[in-house]
């Protein structure tokens, strides 16, 4: 009896050594597995402390090495799997060796610049390697426009494929705003992605950077920037909440700064429309911030085209009962200035844009329609 | 289910980082709006309206109960709010010189503030008008370009620019508005090149 217990405690033994040696010798071989590496490689580097108690982001690659190296497989995580920031994924891969399908070469790209690939407007940071029956893993990180925060993993071996979803670190300015990344134009792919700093009052030549930077943006993602820069822009202190100035100043004060980042030459004209059209259902204030930045010229005494004016507000019932509301209110206010005073001619201006557009509105409303 | 665990650790730590770290800014700044408003609340009973343009700021705002940037109480029923903005009308000044453009912005001003206090009830008592023209003086400009120019030279330069019409803005108003039988003051006034106060107290004569 005793003797048949130690050869079934010797026959468990054996098979466990050759189900360990069989591991080791395929390595990691499904999307799941090589899904769970990453992450424990990712989570390790991020120094979120699910290594162990004592971790330094040393120890814990080293140990997602060790897993990797052993065949081991760390547990499953629940997810979204908190992670570090863009900037600590190639780290994190490198210690599974993993590395970039798109390397950085000799380039004149700032330090933190990173070789994306873009598909259907998203970023992903894509990682190869083999495991040791040769067969070939990835791993691609997506990443969100907003602080570059790591946001998807998708592993795949083969046609076998697994996604996670991330809850990565974003980046931020000094000032503690995101930063944002976005891709450069072109159809080269993968292509290099900069990072934006949203305009900060307190930095000097604020938006003059900013429309440097955003000629060098592919313009599928404008649109998604535009709405953060406007957003960021129409907050600059926390005191412009308390209603104290006219809509039209705000209005006037937004297209300024849109304006002087080059807003009406970021996309098309009929495009930026419809981006404003869509992102702001509910904003005629915006609307007619983004129409004015548009349409408005500054170069000498303001300007609006009215044929852009046309174009932008003829049908926007709000942004015209809004505005002209205003302009009536104001020029009552400072009937009493003398009548080449500049806020006059600012005010009579855009009032008469309006009063233009409406005209020919109505007028084109009353031609016949062809073939009636 | 350690990891389970350290999960659970983990995300809060994060959350509480940034939490931590953003809080106190939020805070002080939700404060520093709470304080403003309650200062132009409590301040005469008007309704407060910034300029259209120049784009101004409020600079301080002090009442006996709040003090909004001024860093000192101020005396019993005295109301005090500073304004502070560029002397330009975000608009090209087109023909206009430079000294008229000074007197445009500060007649912009005044027509605002001129409505709202009119329209809270308050009665024009007075107006000072300051002169924006700018009048050479041809001693200055030799002697700062290290040159000469004869006595009567400078006589006759100086005696034309002297004829220069003026440019007249309005540089300080005063205000009465009689609340529950007590009179109030209100004082407008360019204190400075680009900044303007307007004070409430009690008018003289009468009590607190």
């Amino acid at each position: 009896m005793k003797w048949k217990l130690g050869g079934m405690a010797l026959v468990l033994l054996l098979a466990v050594l050759a189900w360990a040696v069989l591991r080791m010798g395929s390595g990691i071989d499904s999307a799941e597995a090589l899904s769970r590496l990453a992450l424990n490689a990712l989570v390790s580097d991020s120094g979120q402390g699910q290594c162990d108690e004592y971790n330094t982001q040393g120890n814990c690659s080293a140990a997602a090495r060790i897993s990797r190296a052993l065949g081991l497989l760390p547990p499953p995580m629940p997810a979204p799997v908190a992670v570090g920031n863009a900037l600590s994924l190639q780290r994190a891969m490198e210690s599974i060796h993993l590395l970039p399908l798109a390397p950085r070469g000799n380039d004149l790209k700032p330090e933190d610049s990173l070789l994306v690939r873009v598909s259907n407007r998203q970023m992903w940071l894509d990682f190869a390697g083999k495991n040791r029956a040769g067969r070939e893993l990835k791993v691609s990180i997506q990443l969100d426009s907003a602080g570059g925060t790591p946001v998807k993993l998708l592993a795949q071996t083969g046609s076998d494929s697994k996604e996670v979803q991330l809850l990565g670190t974003a980046l931020t300015a000094n000032d503690r705003r995101l930063r944002y990344l976005v891709p450069e134009p072109g159809a080269d792919n993968p292509k290099f992605a900069n990072w934006l700093t949203m305009p900060n009052d307190a930095v000097p030549k604020t938006y003059v950077l900013l429309a440097i930077a955003l000629r060098n943006t592919a313009p599928e993602f404008i649109p998604q920037i535009a709405q953060v820069i406007y957003t960021s822009i129409a907050a600059f202190r926390a005191e412009d909440t308390l209603g104290l100035y006219p809509e039209l100043r705000n209005i006037d004060q937004h297209a300024a700064a849109l304006r002087a980042m080059n807003a009406a030459q970021w996309l098309p004209q009929e495009q930026l429309a419809a981006m404003v059209n869509a992102a702001y259902p509910q904003a005629p204030a915006a609307r007619a911030a983004w129409a004015l930045a548009i349409c408005e010229s500054i170069a000498t005494f303001p300007v609006i085209d009215e044929n852009c004016w046309y174009r932008l507000t003829a049908d926007d019932a709000a942004v015209n009962a809004l505005l002209s509301a205003e302009v009536v209110q104001l020029q009552a206010l400072y009937s009493p200035l003398e009548p080449g005073h500049p806020l006059r001619i600012r005010l009579d201006r855009l009032g008469e844009a309006l009063h233009k557009a409406a005209l020919k509105k109505a007028a084109l409303a009353t031609l016949p329609v062809a073939g009636s | 289910m350690r990891l389970n665990t350290a999960c659970l650790v983990i995300v809060p730590r994060w959350f509480a980082l940034s939490v931590f770290l953003l809080l106190p800014i939020q805070a002080r700044a939700d404060f520093r709006v709470e304080q403003l408003k309650q200062c132009l609340q409590d301040f005469g009973g008007i309704e407060w309206k910034l300029p259209y343009q120049p784009p101004l700021q409020v600079r301080s705002c002090a009442s006996q109960k709040v003090s909004y940037d001024t860093g000192v109480e101020t005396i019993a029923g005295r109301h005090s709010l500073e304004l502070i903005g560029s002397l330009t009308l975000g608009l090209d000044k087109g023909d206009l010189s430079s000294a008229e453009m000074t007197a445009a912005v500060h007649n912009a001003v005044y027509t605002h503030f001129d409505a709202v206090f009119r329209r809270a009830g308050f009665r024009q008592l007075a107006l000072e008008y300051g002169d924006a023209q700018i009048r050479r003086d041809l001693r200055a400009l030799t002697m700062l370009a290290g040159g000469t120019a004869s006595e009567e030279a400078i006589r006759a330069f100086n005696l034309i620019e002297a004829k220069k019409p003026p440019i007249p803005y309005v540089k300080l108003a005063r205000y009465q508005h009689t609340v529950a039988g007590q009179d109030f003051a209100l004082t407008y006034k360019l204190s400075a090149a680009n900044t303007w106060l307007i004070v409430l107290e009690p008018a003289a004569g009468t009590a607190p």
